[in-house]
């Protein structure tokens, strides 16, 4: 009987379905003669039994609490987007990733300010959600790109105004806009606690143009010639296909870790720059969107473009973020390829 | 629930239909519950994170690709929300232990199972009571990972896909769990195995 250290791990196993039919009548065997593996099985038996048999009800009303939270969550206009499926999602969201960044309002200084800009704009932001962005005839934006049906006729601004602002941007360190699946989770972190933020949803804004720039952006001057821009982007078609592509990564508030640091160091993919909006806000500032493919994920990081240093690159404020913008599996291929529609439209090969 | 009839449901909800997700709540909502009651220890917690994980779930079930069963990658939900909180509360494992209170003595003497005889009732009343007690007192991995299997009823293979461990691991580690929990009964004075015999005799 000197094999019971063996054997005592297969009771475990044994219990839960997990050996072979061959080691399981190894085993049995083996048990007839052993008390002692007897008494283990019996012991682990009685555990196993006593946990399982011993359910308890829920409360009748946890279901309800759960289903009422969500059609109240519903009646905020945001889970519209599941009529689009997988990797569709209504520019909403996204228009509040790519551009709530370029708003002003939300990212100054008083985190206070922030607030109150972020809330006042609420209905008209809602209806922007429902009437722009999830078309009621439903007509689906599920299709490429571009599909996405729209009131307000197309307004394109020329892309010029940003590079000299870039100086008057105070940069503030750590800036992110943490992006999820609801607008919950979508946040502009900047002094302001996540658990406020949560409570009142900020944005809606309306980008007209952004830049797509190959690697990592510099904003500081005299760096126009490091900077590879690849396209800029200011069709509403194409500026719905990224917002469709980026809304669509789902669940997001991971924290930064040391790692993470680490590889957001490196230069970015791409990097978005959306230019501030200084008509409507003077104090706009520039904002990025750092973009990396991690193995099969795509991460990002919004922050000003201007850096906190002027020595330094833009990017490396990225360090400070607090959180990674969202990072979502299987996204690197949509979004290369989504890159290579708009560039071969824009007859760049 | 077929595995079909789950994903079907789980289309339809990705597709707006919020009324198909009420159908997976009430299919999962027990043990759900039971995994939150037994990670956290008390009812007013297990009601809240239960609803957390769901609600989660829901907002998040675009993410979710049937790589897995959607009971599995629910309760791979539940188990972070509970650890999220724990670990928000920094709370002891010792902590509360009120769910197993008075009243639901008498709750169960109210309902009695006519398979037992009354002295079997009590007994196994009181192993339960005993289990679930120890169990507080598992490191919480062990609990977990217990819970998955013993509760939830996962196998090996959908235990490491949750949690993100090898299979060999989940095999060794719900063996020291019970060996643990088996330890702990008995110097409780409630179990009849005996921690010596954990390590096997020789004869």
């Amino acid at each position: 009987m000197s094999d019971c250290k063996k054997y005592i791990e297969s009771i475990s196993s044994m219990m839960d379905g997990e050996l072979t039919a061959e080691q399981e009548s190894e085993l049995r065997t083996h048990m007839e003669h052993c008390a002692e593996c007897r008494k283990v099985y019996n012991a682990f038996k009685s555990i196993s039994d006593s946990l399982s048999e011993d359910l308890i009800q829920p409360p009748e009303t946890l279901s309800e609490s759960i289903m009422s939270k969500i059609k109240l969550q519903n009646k905020s206009g945001y889970k519209k987007r599941f009529a689009f499926g997988r990797f569709t999602a209504v520019a909403a969201c996204f228009a509040l990733i790519l551009f709530g960044a370029s708003r002003s309002g939300l990212l100054s200084d008083s985190s206070k300010k922030a607030n109150e800009t972020a809330v006042a704009p609420r209905e008209i932001e809602v209806r922007s959600v429902t009437g722009t962005c999830v078309p009621e005839s439903g007509v689906s934006i599920q299709d490429d790109y571009g599909a996405v049906e729209k009131d307000a006729p197309a307004e394109s601004k020329p892309a010029s105004e940003h590079k000299d602002k870039s100086d008057e941007a105070v940069s503030e360190e750590g800036t992110v806009i943490q992006f999820g699946f609801t607008t919950q989770n979508m946040a502009i972190l900047n002094g302001t606690k996540a658990q406020d933020i949560k409570k009142e949803p900020v944005f809606l804004f309306e980008a007209k143009e952004f830049s797509v720039y190959q690697g990592k952006y510099y904003a500081e001057e005299n760096s126009t010639d490091k900077n590879t821009l690849l396209f800029n982007v200011s069709g509403e078609e194409d500026i719905s296909a990224f917002s469709q592509l980026l809304a669509a990564i789902p669940e997001n508030s991971i924290e930064n870790k040391a790692d993470d640091k680490k590889i957001i160091e490196e230069s970015p993919k791409y990097t978005l720059l959306i230019p501030a909006d200084k008509e409507k806000d003077e104090k706009a500032k520039d904002k990025i969107i750092s973009i990396w493919y991690i193995k099969e994920e795509i991460w990002c990081v919004a922050q000003d473009a201007c850096p906190p240093d002027k020595n330094s690159v833009a990017a490396a404020g990225v360090n400070n973020a607090e959180k990674i913008l969202y990072r979502g599996e299987g996204i690197p291929d949509k979004f290369e390829e989504l890159i290579k529609k708009v560039k071969e439209k824009n007859g760049i090969m | 629930m077929t595995r079909e009839e789950e994903s079907l449901l789980v289309l339809k909800v990705q597709n707006g239909d919020s009324a198909s997700f009420e159908k997976l709540v009430l299919e999962n909502q027990t043990k759900v519950y039971n995994l939150a009651l037994r990670m956290l220890g008390n009812e007013e917690d297990a009601f809240d994170m239960s609803q957390e994980a769901f609600i989660k779930a829901y907002n998040s079930i675009g993410n979710f690709r049937g790589e897995s069963r959607f009971s599995v990658w629910l309760y791979r939900l539940t188990t972070n929300v509970c650890l999220d909180f724990l670990r928000s509360e920094g709370r002891k494992s010792h902590g509360s232990l009120t769910y197993m209170s008075d009243d639901d003595d008498e709750k169960e003497i109210d309902i009695p199972d006519e398979r037992f005889s009354p002295e079997t009732i009590i007994q196994k009343k009181e192993l339960r009571q005993a289990v679930n007690r120890g169990l507080m007192s598992l490191p919480k991995d062990y609990r977990i990972i217990l819970l998955l299997r013993e509760i939830e009823g996962l196998t090996y293979d959908e235990i490491a896909k949750a949690l993100s461990i090898e299979e060999g691991t989940v095999k060794s580690r719900i063996f020291r769990a019970r060996k643990k929990l088996c330890a702990i009964l008995s110097a409780d004075g409630n179990f009849s195995y005996n921690s010596s015999s954990n390590e096997a005799k020789e004869v």
